[in-house]
C-alpha cells in the first residue's frame, strides 16, 4: 500500500444508509440540537415526489421552519443570497438539504452566509477563509455521482461575473448524510449513467491523482467495484432498491475519496466543458475518464492496472497479463459507455461530437476547444493531475475526445518518475 | 500534586531558518519583477491577471513574506514584505516555517507542498494557480535542471523552451534582480 | 460486496501523517479556536526524548504549551484525572494533547469529560448525552499505541465510556514520535489492531465504508509490521504501521466489538498479560471457529487486504476465507520467538481458561454464541487448530 510522504484525511460526515434511513432525520436533527430546520431542494425533486419520505418522517415531530424549492440547475450566488435571507427571517437553526449536486453545493454556500452572518460569498473563497463550525447540515443526495454529501468543497457560480467559485474548507463537510434508496430509485437510466460516470471519475482520479493516501485508496477502490457491479442493474431495473443503495453508498465512497485526494485533468477539463458549452457535468466526466488515465499513463500505470480488479472483477484481472492491466482498464471504461449508450437509448455519450441537446443540436463545437483549453488552465484540478498539462497538451486531449479516438502515447510529453508498467 | 513541578513553555524562535526562507522570499520576488520583463511566457500570465493584482506568499505566524503585484501602469513590481496599506487580493500562507523549508530547499515541489496542505490559499483560485505557474518557471530559470527537475512534474523540453532562451534569461534575470 | 440494509458510519478523527507533520499543530489547534495545550504523556515518552522532539516542533509558532505531564502511569484512574484537571485549570488551558499510548489516551478522554463539564466526578457521563461539547484534543500515537487510543471508548479505572464524541479531533502520525520500543510491545499493537479490523470486517452486518478502513488497517499494518519488527530504523514501514493501527480505532468504535477482542481484554484483567498479545493468540482460532461453525461465516474478501490483489485474484473464490484463516495461523508461527505461540507457553493455568472465557461471554451480554469462547479459548491454550464443520 502507498504511503504518501505526508497527508491529511477527514471525513466528519456521519453516513446513515438504508432502505428507510429517511426515518432516523427526528432523531438525526435532535441529536444536532436543532429544532426548526430549514429545507432546500429543486423543482425535479419535487416533480418527482421525492420530498414526501422527507416530509412524512419529519411528521409531526418537527416544526418545518421554512421551505425553498427553486433551486437552479447550476448553483448560483443570487440563489445562495435569497435562500440565506430566507433561513434568516423565518429563524432556522439547520439546513436538510435535498437534492444533486446543485442543491447541496448551494445549500453549503447557504450554511456560509447564515453562519457568518454575512451577504457576500466572495468574502469566502480559498482554502482559510472560514475559521469556525457551521449550522447543522444534512444532505440527503438524490443522484448517485457528485458525491457532494461527503465532501469538503461546494461550487457556486457568479453569473454576473461569469466565474465559478470554489469554496473547499473542512467546516463545509455536512454533518451527517443520509442515503436513502427512495430518494434515488425514480432516477431515470439517461440520468443514471452519466451520475454512475460521475462517481466512477471521483474514485479513478482519487486513486490515481497526486494527494493519494491509504484511506482514500480503499474508499476508491471500493467505490468502483460497488458502481461498476450495480451501475447496469440500477439502469435495467430502476426499482432494485438494492443496487440502487449499492449505488449511492458507491457515490459516497467515491467523495470520500477525492474529498481527501482532490481530482485531476479529467475535472479541470470537465468543468470548463461544462462552463462554456453547458454539457452536463457526469456527461464530460464519462467522456474524458479514459483519457485522463492514457494522458497519465506513463506515472500511474501501476495505479490503473490495479483499479482493473475492482472494475472489471477478479476473473478478468487474473485473465490479463500485468503489462496489459492498464489498456485493459482504460478499454473496460470505453466499453462500458458505449453499453451505457445502448441501454440509455443513445442518451449516454462516448466522445464530444457526439453530444446533442435535445433539439439534436451539437452543444460542443470544434471552435470552441481552444476557449474550453484556457479555461482549463485555471482550474484548481489541473495542480493535482500527476503530469504536466499545458495548453498544447490539453488541446490535444480534447481533439482525440472530441472525434473519439484514443490518444497516441508516442505523442505525450512526459515528465520524469515513470510508472513500472 | 505540586503544580509547579510542570512548568509552562514559551516556545523559542527559528532565526536561521526564517532568515533562510526570508532571503529565499526575496530573491524569488525580485526574480518574478525580472522575468516579467525579460520573459514572454511570464508576461502573458500577468497579464491575464486582474489590474489590482496583489499578492503575499508569507509564512505563518508573522514569518517572512512577500508582496507582489501590479502598478498603475500594470508592471509587475515586487513590494517588499509589509503589507501595511497595501490591498492584497490572493493571500498565501504557508503553514509553518518547516514547511516553507521543505518548500525552499525544494525538497517539495510547489504542486506537491499544495497536494501535501502545507498552503492556505484565500482569493481567487484561478490567480493562484497563474501564480504557481510563474513560480515554476521562475525555478526553471534561476535554478540548475539537476535541482528544477526535483521540483516541477516536467522539465521544460527543448521545443518549449530552448538553451538560447534558458540560458539568455537567466543571466538577464538574475542582473536585473541583483541590481537596482 | 455485502450492503446491510441500515447502517450508521461515523469517524470525527482527522488523521495528519508524515513529514513535518508535527509542525501542524500550531495551525490545527487555531483552527480549532485552541491557543493553550496541556500535553499528557507517560514516563517513558519523557525519557526517550520523544517530548523533546514534540516541544521543539512548537519552536517559532508562538504557541505556549500549558504544561507537560508526564507521569501517567499504566492506566488511567480517578486520582490522575484530579490531578491534571488541576493542571488544566491552573494554567487556563484550553486544549489537550496526549502523546502516546492508551492510558495517556484514554486520561485525556476522561480529562476532557472533567474540564468540559466543569465537574469532579465522571458518573454522569457514561454515555455522555449530558455532557458539554467537548475541548479540542489531540492525539499523537508514540510507539506503544495500540489502536484502542483512536477509538469512542476511554478506559477509567477499568470502567468503560463510549460516546462518539470521545474520539480525538486529530491524530497526528510523525516519525519523531516513534522510539524505539521492546519487539514484543510492537507485536502486541499489531496484533490487537488486527483483531480489531478483521472482527470489525467479518461482522454479519459490516457496511462497506467500515470494510474500507478495515481493509486499510488490515493492509497496513499486515504490510509493514515485519519490517517495522525487524528493525527499528524502518522508519517508513513504522510509519504504515502506525498509521493501520490508528485506523483500526475508527473501525473499532463502527461495529461491535468481536469474540477475539473480548477474550483479550478479560485475559488481561485476570493475568495481567497485554491484552493485544492474548487477543492475537485467540484470533485465528476465533476466526477458524467462524468459518467452520457459524452460519454466517467468515467472508472471502477478507483476503484482499491481507493477500493483495494480485494473490486475492489468483486464489478461487470458495478458497479465499480458508486461506485467509491459514494466513492468520502462519502469523503466529512466524512470531515465533518473539511472543509466545500458545496461551499455555504463557504460564496461565488451564482452570483460569474457563474463568476467562465466563468473563467474556458476561462482557459480550449473549452477543457471542454460547460456549464458544470455551471452545476457542482451549484450542488456542494447546495450539490446535480446529477440524470439521463447513470446510472440505
Amino acid at each position: 500500500m502507498h504511503i504518501p510522504g505526508y497527508y491529511e484525511f477527514c471525513n466528519r460526515v456521519k453516513v446513515v444508509s438504508g432502505h428507510k434511513a429517511l426515518d432516523k432525520l427526528p432523531e438525526m436533527l435532535k441529536s444536532l440540537k436543532s429544532i426548526k430546520p430549514m429545507i432546500v431542494t429543486d423543482k425535479g425533486v419535487m416533480g418527482a415526489g421525492l420530498i414526501e419520505p422527507v416530509k412524512k418522517s419529519l411528521g409531526t415531530k418537527v416544526k418545518m421552519g421554512a421551505y425553498y424549492d427553486n433551486v437552479p440547475a447550476d448553483s448560483d450566488v443570487k440563489t445562495v443570497k435569497e435562500i440565506a435571507k430566507l433561513y434568516r427571517s423565518s429563524k432556522c437553526d439547520s439546513i436538510i438539504a435535498v437534492g444533486g449536486g446543485s442543491v447541496l453545493d448551494t445549500a453549503k454556500g447557504v450554511n456560509i452566509l447564515v453562519s457568518e452572518n454575512s451577504d457576500n460569498l466572495m468574502d469566502f473563497t480559498g482554502s482559510g477563509a472560514l475559521k469556525r463550525p457551521l449550522k447543522p447540515l444534512i444532505a440527503v443526495p438524490t443522484t448517485s455521482g457528485t458525491g457532494s454529501e461527503m465532501t469538503l468543497v461546494a461550487v457556486i457560480a457568479d453569473h454576473s461575473r461569469d466565474v465559478k467559485m470554489l469554496f473547499p474548507s473542512l467546516f463545509l463537510l455536512p454533518d451527517m448524510a443520509i442515503l436513502d434508496s427512495r430518494m434515488t430509485k425514480t432516477l431515470p437510466p439517461f440520468l443514471t449513467a452519466p451520475t454512475a460516470m460521475d462517481a466512477m471519475t471521483h474514485a479513478f482520479e482519487g486513486y490515481t491523482c497526486m494527494a493519494k493516501n491509504p484511506l482514500s485508496d480503499v474508499t476508491a477502490m471500493l467505490a468502483i467495484q460497488l458502481i461498476s457491479q450495480n451501475v447496469l442493474t440500477a439502469i435495467s431495473k430502476p426499482g432494485d432498491l438494492k443496487a440502487r443503495l449499492a449505488l449511492a453508498n458507491g457515490s459516497a465512497l467515491a467523495g470520500m475519496s477525492f474529498s481527501n485526494s482532490t481530482v485531476g485533468m479529467v475535472h479541470a477539463l470537465g468543468h470548463s466543458i461544462g462552463a462554456i458549452c453547458h454539457v452536463a457535468h457526469g456527461t464530460c466526466m464519462s467522456i474524458l475518464l479514459p483519457y485522463g488515465l492514457e494522458y497519465n499513463l506513463h506515472k500511474t500505470g501501476h495505479l490503473t492496472a490495479e483499479l482493473l480488479f475492482p472494475l472489471a472483477g477478479d476473473e478478468v484481472y487474473n485473465r490479463t497479463p500485468l503489462k496489459e492491466r492498464p489498456f485493459k482498464t482504460i478499454a473496460y471504461l470505453r466499453d462500458l459507455n458505449k453499453e451505457l449508450g445502448k441501454v440509455t437509448d443513445g442518451k449516454h455519450f462516448t466522445c464530444l461530437k457526439e453530444i446533442v441537446d435535445r433539439n439534436g443540436n451539437m452543444m460542443v463545437p470544434k471552435d470552441k476547444l481552444p476557449e474550453i483549453a484556457k479555461l482549463s488552465l485555471n482550474d484548481g484540478a489541473i495542480v493535482y493531475n500527476p503530469e504536466e498539462l499545458d495548453y498544447d497538451d490539453i488541446i490535444m486531449v480534447l481533439e482525440h475526445a472530441w472525434e473519439g479516438s484514443p490518444l497516441d502515447l508516442k505523442k505525450i510529453r512526459k515528465g520524469k518518475k515513470r510508472s513500472k508498467i | 500534586m505540586n503544580v509547579n513541578k510542570f512548568p509552562e513553555i514559551k516556545p523559542k524562535g527559528k532565526l536561521i531558518k526564517k532568515i533562510y526562507v526570508a532571503v529565499m522570499l526575496w530573491i524569488v520576488g525580485r526574480a518574478i519583477q525580472a522575468a516579467a520583463k525579460v520573459d514572454r511566457e511570464v508576461k502573458e500570465e500577468f497579464s491575464a491577471l486582474r489590474d489590482d493584482f496583489m499578492v503575499k506568499l508569507w509564512v505563518a505566524p508573522g514569518g517572512p513574506a512577500m508582496i507582489i503585484g501590479k502598478d498603475k501602469k500594470g508592471v509587475v513590481k515586487y513590494l517588499g514584505w509589509n503589507d501595511k496599506g497595501k490591498k492584497v487580493t490572493l493571500d498565501m500562507k504557508i503553514k509553518n516555517i518547516e514547511g516553507a523549508i521543505l518548500v525552499f530547499t525544494f525538497q517539495e515541489g510547489t504542486c506537491e507542498a499544495f497536494c501535501n496542505d502545507r498552503f492556505i490559499v484565500s482569493g481567487d483560485l484561478p490567480d493562484a494557480l497563474i501564480f504557481v505557474r510563474v513560480l515554476n518557471i521562475i525555478e526553471v530559470y534561476l535554478l540548475p535542471k539537476i535541482i528544477t527537475s526535483l521540483a516541477v512534474k516536467r522539465y521544460p523540453k527543448w521545443s518549449q523552451m530552448n538553451p538560447l532562451r534558458k540560458f539568455g534569461g537567466r543571466v538577464l534575470i538574475y542582473i536585473r534582480a541583483f541590481t537596482f | 460486496m455485502h450492503i446491510p440494509d441500515y447502517f450508521e458510519f461515523y469517524n470525527k478523527t482527522k488523521i495528519n501523517s508524515g513529514k513535518a507533520a508535527l509542525e501542524n499543530i500550531p495551525y490545527e489547534l487555531e483552527s480549532m479556536n485552541a491557543v493553550k495545550p496541556l500535553i499528557i504523556t507517560d514516563k517513558k515518552s519523557a525519557k526517550n526524548g520523544t517530548v523533546k522532539a514534540f516541544i521543539k516542533s512548537f519552536y517559532n509558532s508562538g504557541v505556549t504549551i500549558g504544561a507537560v505531564y508526564d507521569e501517567v502511569p499504566g492506566y488511567a484512574s480517578a486520582a490522575l484525572l484530579q490531578n491534571l484537571s488541576k493542571l488544566f485549570q491552573d494554567r487556563g488551558c484550553d486544549s489537550i494533547i496526549a502523546i502516546g499510548g492508551d492510558a495517556a489516551a484514554s486520561a485525556a478522554k476522561g480529562l476532557n469529560i472533567m474540564v468540559s463539564n466543569k465537574t469532579d466526578s465522571l458518573l454522569m457521563f457514561e454515555d455522555m448525552t449530558k455532557s458539554a461539547p467537548l475541548k479540542p484534543f489531540i492525539f499523537i500515537p508514540s510507539s506503544e499505541a495500540m489502536g484502542t487510543e483512536t477509538s469512542n471508548e476511554a478506559v477509567i479505572d477499568s470502567r468503560i465510556y463510549k460516546s462518539d464524541d470521545l474520539f480525538p479531533d486529530l491524530v497526528l502520525i510523525d516519525k519523531r514520535m516513534l522510539k524505539w520500543t521492546e519487539k514484543k510491545n510492537t507485536a502486541s499493537s499489531a496484533m490487537l489492531a488486527l483483531t480489531q479490523a478483521i472482527e470489525a470486517c467479518t461482522f454479519s452486518e459490516s457496511n462497506p465504508i467500515n470494510d474500507a478502513f478495515a481493509y486499510a488497517a488490515i493492509e497496513l499494518v499486515y504490510e509493514n509490521f515485519a519490517g517495522a519488527l525487524k528493525c527499528h530504523c524502518n522508519k517508513k514501514e513504522k510509519t504504515g504501521f502506525i498509521n493501520g493501527v490508528a485506523i483500526s480505532g475508527i473501525v473499532y468504535s463502527n461495529a461491535p466489538e468481536g469474540l477475539a477482542r473480548a477474550i483479550g481484554f478479560e485475559m488481561e484483567k485476570l493475568t495481567g498479560l497485554p491484552a493485544g498479545l492474548c487477543a492475537g493468540l485467540v484470533l485465528p482460532y476465533s476466526l477458524d471457529y467462524k468459518f467452520r461453525f457459524e452460519k454466517t461465516g467468515v467472508r472471502g474478501e477478507l483476503l484482499l487486504p491481507l493477500a493483495g490483489i494480485e494473490n486475492y485474484c489468483a486464489i478461487h473464490e470458495s478458497e479465499r476465507a480458508e486461506k485467509s484463516v491459514e494466513l492468520l495461523y502462519l502469523l503466529i508461527d512466524n512470531l515465533e520467538g518473539v511472543i509466545p505461540g500458545r496461551i499455555k507457553d504463557m504460564n496461565i493455568p488451564m482452570y483460569m481458561i474457563k474463568k476467562i472465557a465466563e468473563a467474556a461471554e458476561v462482557r459480550g451480554g449473549g452477543k457471542y454464541r454460547k460456549g464458544a469462547a470455551l471452545e476457542i479459548l482451549e484450542h488456542a491454550y494447546e495450539g490446535i487448530p480446529f477440524k470439521g464443520g463447513k470446510s472440505k
